[in-house]
């Protein structure tokens, strides 16, 4: 009974994530969508500063005690873990295709891949599918709304974020009910990607003007990606490649910019 | 003396023939496949001083890439609102700040092969050449998009990188959503002030190492 109560919450909960989604999210796009942005940019401040003193000196230690292969090899391993989020957000999806092959890579790469630490069925050529419940919505016509930069999460937007909730239930971690273990496999997890990130992470920041602004159109074009999967698809904003379309001032949207005026940087 | 002959009916082509039937001298995929396959080989070198790697790397990006178009593209409508001295500026230092960036990641990079992976033509008559970059992991995707620059009655012009796309994501639109956030909070001198000293600040890194 009380199986069923949970599962009748979360199903509630479910639905009710949907509706909130479809209620912020129905109107504004594009990359520089950001309506938050004076309070998005306290929380990135705040997680870049954890990122420096905590995660990133974390990090680096871990990478220079384990070699390469030993953080390819973890994050392999999670990657596994993943399966039954990319599962059913493949089945939400009507890729049965996809589906199917994710079930292969589950059960060869927990098997002969020893727990999911190496990858064999990549090399049988079952290509991996990294779905979540952002992308699904978004295949039902779900706008991305506006951007949100989650606190310790990092960059998200109103659709994604909410997928989250209903993306952490399917995970495989969440079955361990031990809070240890639960907080345990997460340090671990972002400790062995962080680590894998170093010299990225160093150049995004070398390369931005603004490394706020880089990571919130990173994101965006990332997700258009994820969402395509990999089919050729417009660029985010195709329309900008045009030279004579430059400028046309009723292709840009002015009140994207319309936020108080930033403090000029020291 | 044979060899040299050979070449008479292609230099004669090359005087008389009818400039509508030329082609570019390299396809878009062969620019790419080219220029990456010399770069890697520089910077894959052992025995090149870095100095050296770096003039060469910078001839084949600047022969390659097609600065002046890439800024018109990443200022979009702020372009307008530079003067033409700016404009020159602009190019000069972003080309600069360009170089710096991935300069400091490319030549840290132990090993690496570039394959080509496919092309396809793109709206307005560009070209996307995809390329995948091996480090003995998973790979990273990185596209080119290129255009054919300079073609007119008397020229066939020549196929130039007008954006890079790393697993995905536009360097052009990237730069441009930065660029647009600058400009409309700071103005246009803001953005060259920051681009100038990120560009001083990377050159003093540079040579102290």
């Amino acid at each position: 009974v009380r199986k069923g109560r949970a599962a009748t919450a979360r199903a509630l909960a479910l639905a009710g994530c949907a509706l909130l989604v479809a209620g912020c999210a129905s109107q504004g796009t594009g990359a520089d969508y950001d309506p938050f942005e004076p309070a998005n940019r306290k929380v990135f401040w705040f997680n870049n500063q954890v990122d420096r003193f905590v995660l990133e000196p974390a990090a680096k230690g871990y990478a220079w005690v384990l070699p390469d292969p030993v953080e390819r090899a973890v994050s392999r391993f999670f990657k596994n873990l993943r399966f039954p989020v990319n599962f059913v957000n493949c089945l939400l999806q009507d890729k049965g295709n996809a589906a199917g092959e994710e079930a292969a890579r589950f059960a060869i790469n927990t098997t002969v891949g020893i727990l999911g630490l190496f990858d064999p069925a990549s090399r049988m050529n079952i290509e991996p599918h990294k779905e979540d419940f952002g992308q699904s919505m978004a295949t039902w016509g779900i706008e991305p709304g506006p951007y949100v930069v989650i606190p310790l999460l990092g960059p998200s937007n109103v659709r994604d974020g909410v997928g989250i909730v209903p993306d952490s239930y399917l995970a495989i971690a969440s079955l361990f009910r031990s809070f240890e273990v639960l907080v345990g496999s997460y340090v671990l997890g972002t400790l062995n990607a962080r680590a894998m990130l170093l010299d990225e992470v160093d150049t995004a920041k070398a390369a931005a003007l603004d490394f706020y602004v880089f990571v919130r159109n990173a994101y965006y074009q990332q997700r258009v990606q994820a969402i395509a999967d990999g089919e050729v698809v417009e660029a985010a904003d195709d329309e900008y490649y045009d030279d004579e379309d430059l400028y046309d001032d009723s292709l840009y949207d002015d009140s994207l910019y319309d936020d108080e005026p930033e403090e000029p940087a020291p | 003396m044979t060899g040299l002959l050979g070449l008479a009916p292609v230099a004669l082509l090359a005087l008389f023939g009818s400039p509508q039937d030329k082609e570019p001298a390299q396809t878009a995929r062969e620019v790419v496949e080219h220029t990456t396959t010399v770069v890697a080989t520089t910077l894959l070198d052992k025995e090149m001083a870095s100095e050296d790697k770096l003039r060469i790397v910078q001839g084949q990006v600047d022969q390659a890439v097609d600065f002046p178009t890439i800024s018109k593209l990443v200022l979009a409508r702020n372009y307008k609102k530079f003067t033409e001295a700016q404009r020159e500026e602009f190019i000069g230092e972003f080309r600069r700040h360009l170089m710096f960036t991935y300069w400091k990641n490319a030549s840290s990079v132990k090993f690496f092969e570039i394959e080509v992976k496919g092309e396809r033509e793109e709206k307005r008559g560009d070209w996307t050449v995809k390329t995948l970059v091996l480090d003995g992991a998973d790979g990273l995707k990185m596209d080119y998009r290129l255009r054919l620059i300079g073609k007119d009655a008397q020229n066939p012009g020549e196929w130039k990188i007008i954006d890079i796309l790393v697993e995905g994501v536009s360097l052009v639109s990237n730069f441009r959503s930065q660029f647009q956030s600058v400009v409309s909070n700071q103005g246009a001198d803001k953005l060259l002030e920051l681009l100038r000293d990120k560009n001083a600040k990377a050159e003093a890194e540079r040579t102290k190492e």
